[in-house]
């Protein structure tokens, strides 16, 4: 969350704007789409021949994959495979990088969120995201939580806020450390809680998926896993999609598992692609490809 | 031979810089220790069933000793490829061919563990008979019984040694034929009951029951190699966890 949304007093002046398509018009919120879970429901974010280019280098190549709502999705695969491109991509992330293309379909409740007229700022905030490195601002834990609802147009009361701090602190399973102290700064907290406090920040917002890159890797043991038991418990409410390099992570908390991989050209450029999209179970278990079985068992590395 | 942990041909791409380079050496040595252990130890209780057939269809009582001494063997190693399996699960973290060799493993050693105690219990009615009589239609169907539960061990031993999934997958219909005749058997021995005792006639079919018994445990063991390989039992009704 480090660029400035363009519309600090919130989004729905560009959102509702004429100068739509039709598909930007229509764009779904999450509360009109159905909850039933049926065997057909589509999937929360759908990517179709999805291509990731840094200028002229193809660093993903022809993504197919339907990351289903309310699961925990993860995305795993060697150093270079393109799994952190693939993450950003699911809610614009990589604009911030002048040289990052994407073509094909990134389709958020079927609706591309690549169009013409559609807004990445408000993409953002229905798609959250929590990255490697706890980065909260220089704030009191209060303003950390506070302050997306702020950017984003909260009208509400002054104790309407602070009930969606203490909500949001407590989703996050970090309210009760810090309830006595939320004007201390965020940064006076250990690593974990950091990062529960990113957690907190990012669902004030309301979104309806969180992305994590790597949410967990600079934390202990201990804060690692009450991350993982976060995670469990926010998907009650949300779809997350996460990047890890533990592989016992995905195993522990996620309900699919993609496995990305990396191919070499003829010229010896590195292109990621997606192997594999299984049920966890499965992938840890019987996976269905023999690149899958080798990198998970460590046969090659 | 196959070794399921090494071959298969080698992906096109994978891994840091797209080398062919095999890591946690250490880790498959462990895990091909378990796997000659447990041939190691099927091959012990094939042997013990084997000299329990000669014991009960050839009268050689001298060999009664030799298979308790070899059942304590059994157990001294099936202790030991315990341990060191629950050991990797714990310490390993294995998942995919690994997990289902390590699950299977365990499975296999209780399988082998109760076909070495069936082959004492064989051992052990016969000497409670000082030997059976030597009723010919008897006699033939019990040796024929004790060879064809044999060599139905003798096949999950191969299984074991190759990680040949089709054994499994044919294990059922060889186990038809060793019903068969345990069938067979238990007429025999029934209609000859009044000519060899109540007593002597419970403790044979208590035998034929075992070496019945040893070739289901053969069955199972077979089938649970398909497992490790395909990652599927072939029969699922036949593969119902140990009563």
């Amino acid at each position: 969350m480090t660029d400035q949304p363009r519309h600090p007093a919130g989004v729905d002046t560009a959102w509702e704007g004429e100068n739509h398509s039709d598909l930007a018009a229509d764009f779904p919120t999450p509360d009109h789409i159905p909850h039933a879970a049926t065997a057909h429901e589509p999937g929360v974010i759908e990517t179709k021949d999805m291509d990731v280019f840094y200028g002229d280098f193809k660093a993903v190549a022809d993504v197919t994959v339907s990351f289903a709502r309310n699961e925990i999705s993860a995305l795993i695969g060697p150093s270079g495979c393109g799994k952190s491109t693939v993450l950003r991509s699911l809610n614009r992330m990589n604009d911030l990088i002048p040289s990052a293309r994407v073509t094909g379909k990134v389709e958020y409740h079927g609706a591309n969120i690549y169009d013409p007229g559609v807004d990445p700022v408000e993409i953002r905030r229905r798609i959250g995201m929590v990255f490697q490195k706890p980065n909260p601002f220089p704030k009191s834990i209060f303003d950390n939580v506070a302050w997306g609802a702020k950017i984003n147009g909260f009208k509400g009361s002054k104790s309407d806020l602070g009930d969606l701090v203490e909500e949001s602190l407590t989703q996050a399973a970090l309210w009760d450390e810090v309830k006595d102290k939320l004007k201390d700064s965020g940064l006076s907290l250990s690593g974990g809680q950091q990062q529960r406090l990113c957690i907190a920040r990012a669902i004030a917002t309301q979104p309806d998926v969180v992305l994590m890159d790597e949410p967990a890797s600079a934390l202990d043991p201990i804060a690692t896993l009450r991350i993982e038991e976060l995670m469990l418990e926010l998907k009650e409410q949300y779809s997350i999609i996460i990047v890890t390099h533990n592989m016992q992570q995905a195993a522990r908390v996620s309900d699919k598992t993609a496995f990305f991989n990396v191919a070499l050209d003829t010229k010896g450029q590195r292109t990621g692609y997606l192997v594999e999209f299984s049920p966890t179970q499965e992938l840890f278990t019987s996976p269905r490809e023999k690149a899958t079985e080798d990198y998970i068992t460590g046969r090659f590395g | 031979m196959t070794n399921i942990f090494n071959g298969g041909p080698v992906p096109e791409a994978h891994g840091e810089r797209g080398e062919h380079k095999e890591i946690r050496h250490h880790f498959e040595d462990q895990l091909d220790e378990i796997r000659s252990g447990l041939v190691e130890l099927t091959t012990l209780v094939l042997e013990n069933t084997r000299r329990a057939g000669q014991v009960v269809a050839e009268n050689r009582l001298d060999l009664i000793d030799v298979v308790r001494n070899g059942d304590d063997a059994i157990d001294d190693l099936y202790v030991e490829l315990e341990h060191q399996t629950f050991n990797i699960l714990a310490l390993q973290q294995p998942v995919a061919t690994d997990l289902r060799f390590l699950v299977a493993a365990t499975r296999i050693l209780y399988e082998a563990e109760r076909s070495g105690d069936l082959a004492v219990n064989i051992v052990n009615r016969a000497e409670s008979q000082s030997g059976f009589p030597q009723i010919p239609a008897i006699h033939s169907l019990l040796a024929r019984l004790a060879d064809e539960s044999a060599a139905m061990f003798a096949q999950c031993v191969d299984a074991l040694a190759t990680f040949n999934p089709e054994i499994g997958e044919n294990a059922e219909e060889f186990d038809d034929v060793v019903d068969t005749v345990t069938d067979r058997f238990f007429g025999t021995v029934h209609a000859h009951s009044a000519e060899i005792g109540l007593e002597c006639a419970v403790e044979m079919s208590h035998v034929g029951r075992f070496f019945e018994r040893i070739a289901d445990h053969g069955v199972n063991i077979a089938q649970n190699v398909t497992y490790v390989v395909t990652g599927h039992f072939p029969d699922v009704e036949s593969a119902d966890p140990p009563e």
